[in-house]
């Protein structure tokens, strides 16, 4: 350095100011390669912990205000995060190998992938203080049976794969819904309406929907009849990998709150609960089909 | 950077067109608007075909309402597709191409697919979708079916209710002229949901706002719709919700584009249902079933609440009816 000064002295000028440029250059270099080996550690250090979400039974294609409302509650807790998806395969793909993170899917969902992906469930959620719910097939008053209504389309929010599989155990006749057409709707109130303005000939829905339709338009309800129902199945599972388990407690704890704080239970309100519930026992033999 | 400049100004200036053209034309197409959608259907029902063949006709592929359609169509149908874009100039269709591919069915997104169908495909079935006021259309033959682009009457009041249940009175300005038929529906529909629609007819841009003022004077709430005459300019609208915002009163509207202008509650049509639900009248057909309705409403919603406004006006709203809203503006 006192070589380097001696002779920045001893130069003229233009000299001297190429000399500093060269000196500014390297330590340039020299902070990109020091930065270039902490960030890592500091990233590894302060690594956001994503929550990943799909559900098989909604079909709405934008969670810009879910993700915006749960980005901002959360961040006032930690570095977490979450990502919506709109479609099974990009959100299974997404999920494989990543360890640190929660999953927010349906329970259907859930027993078709848990295995595969080592999950665990931590929350199921609630509404009206209930952890179950049922769907039912409904149709026009008018068609007097199963197969006369289930010869149009049956509308529901559900994902084809998911529809089809409820349906399935509903009706019990495996051909009749694998061969019916579904008209995928965003929300379970629009399959609903598209039986009433006979835009198809069933929705396949739950019977939380059809009750709001009850409450809100008694006129078009009675207008409609339940053809079949469907057995109780858990709302919104949040799960877990296996191994994170332990580590994904402090977000669990902060999930499990929302609906205690006013700008939390909001963002609980928008995914159509009112709040999540630990996993007892015999929801994991439901959700894993043990008996 | 500059092209995403230039890209978004170019996208917004299309959105603006769009915006303003579908208020026009809308609004006159309401005026023959019908209560019910109905068609001659004593024909007899569709033969099922075997490996049938699709010609898809865009009107523009660029406008991405129609782009959107196009995909939820394409990935709904199970049958091979032929997709041509009226919107790309570079691209001269041969028609006697096109009549060789010897389609069982045509599926038109937009006014302009929907003309050049009518022209050199008219003995086909043909399906429409994304056409401001079917009603416009000349008389459908009995080979034409579609998804209608205006929502049902009692959908949006449906969700006007499940959101704001305590609003029992809404105020709707329209036009004799355009309107008047779409008011008289909407009252309709809104009494058997318990909400009251008491309406102010306008006959001319300067009857627009002391009809307005004594709408406020009545309603908990003003629904604006569809009609050239009350917002026959963007600043005729700024204005509605000007005054409106003055007073307090909640705006409800049936575009996306009103609820970033202050409109409290919109109520419209999800675009890629449109696609799925097309597909699906395809599907029908092909199979040799008989469809019900041959131009439907669209069965999907898309909502967005201004909970700002909502904050702001001291409204009280349904907050178990959150699941319904697509989009929040806070």
């Amino acid at each position: 350095m006192k070589n380097i000064l001696y002779q920045m002295a001893k130069l003229g000028d233009t000299s001297r100011f190429k000399a500093v440029k060269r000196i500014l250059l390297t330590m340039f270099v020299f902070c990109c390669v020091v930065i270039f080996y902490t960030m890592p550690s500091i990233s590894a250090k302060s690594e956001k912990i994503m929550i990943f979400f799909y559900s098989s039974e909604t079909n709405i294609n934008n969670f810009k205000s879910l993700k915006m409302e749960f980005d901002s509650y959360l961040s006032k807790s930690g570095s977490y995060k979450i990502q919506p998806f709109n479609d099974r395969k990009a959100f299974e793909q997404h999920i494989r190998d990543k360890k640190n993170c929660l999953l927010f899917l349906s329970s259907w969902h859930y027993s078709k992938i848990y295995k595969e992906y080592s999950l665990k469930p931590c929350l199921v959620g609630i509404r009206n203080n209930k952890k179950y719910q049922k769907r039912i097939l409904m149709s026009s008053a008018k068609y007097a049976n199963l197969k006369t209504a289930m010869k149009g389309p049956v509308a529901s929010a559900s994902n084809e794969a998911h529809t089809r599989s409820v349906l399935t155990e509903m009706i019990k006749n495996k051909k009749l819904a694998d061969s019916v057409r579904v008209l995928t709707v965003p929300k379970d109130i629009d399959a609903l309406m598209s039986v009433g303005f006979k835009m198809s000939k069933c929705a396949l829905t739950t019977e939380n929907a059809a009750d709001n339709l009850k409450m809100t338009d008694p006129k078009l309800y009675e207008k409609m009849r339940i053809l079949a129902e469907g057995k109780e199945s858990l709302l919104l599972i949040v799960a877990a990998p296996e191994n994170f388990t332990k580590d994904a407690k402090k977000l669990i704890k902060i999930i499990k709150n929302m609906p205690g704080d006013p700008d939390g239970i909001n963002i609980i309100k928008m995914l159509d609960l009112d709040g999540w519930k630990p996993v007892d026992p015999s929801d994991i033999s439901k959700l894993e089909g043990l008996k | 950077m500059k092209t995403i400049k230039s890209n978004k100004k170019t996208s917004l200036l299309r959105g603006l067109f769009f915006f303003f053209f579908s208020l026009f034309v809308s609004g006159v197409l309401f005026s023959c608007a019908q209560p019910e959608i109905a068609l001659n259907t004593e024909v007899p029902p569709p033969q099922k075909i075997q490996n049938p063949k699709i010609l898809l006709i865009n009107s523009n592929a660029e406008v991405e309402k129609y782009s959107v359609v196009q995909e939820e169509f394409r990935k709904t149908v199970s049958c091979p597709v032929l997709e041509i874009d009226l919107g790309d100039k570079k691209e001269n269709y041969d028609i006697i191409k096109l009549l060789s591919y010897n389609a069982d069915l045509v599926y038109c997104i937009g006014g302009k697919a929907y003309s050049f169908a009518g022209k050199y495909f008219n003995e086909k079935d043909i399906v429409f979708s994304s056409i401001i006021n079917w009603l416009r259309l000349p008389s459908l033959s009995q080979k034409v079916y579609g998804v209608s682009n205006e929502l049902h009457a009692r959908m949006p009041i449906f969700m006007f209710r499940s959101v704001f249940p305590d609003i029992k009175k809404i105020g709707m300005l329209y036009s004799q002229q355009y309107t008047s038929q779409w008011f008289e529906k909407s009252r309709e529909q809104a009494s058997e949901l318990g909400i009251e629609i008491i309406g102010s007819a306008v006959s001319d841009k300067a009857s627009v706002m002391p009809a307005l003022r004594q709408l406020l004077s009545e309603a908990d709430a003003i629904w604006l719709i569809s009609d050239p005459l009350v917002i026959s300019e963007k600043k005729y609208l700024f204005e509605i919700l000007k005054k409106c915002d003055t007073n307090k009163t909640p705006v409800f509207s049936y575009h996306d584009a009103f609820a970033k202008s202050g409109a409290v509650l919109t109520v419209s049509v999800d675009t890629p249902t449109i696609g799925r639900q097309a597909a699906n009248i395809v599907m029908g057909i092909l199979a040799g079933e008989k469809i019900d309705e041959k131009v439907q409403f669209p069965a999907g919603s898309h909502i967005i609440l201004n909970l700002k406004k909502v904050k702001a006006y001291g409204l009280k709203y349904n907050k178990n009816a959150l699941g319904l809203i697509n989009n929040i503006i806070k």
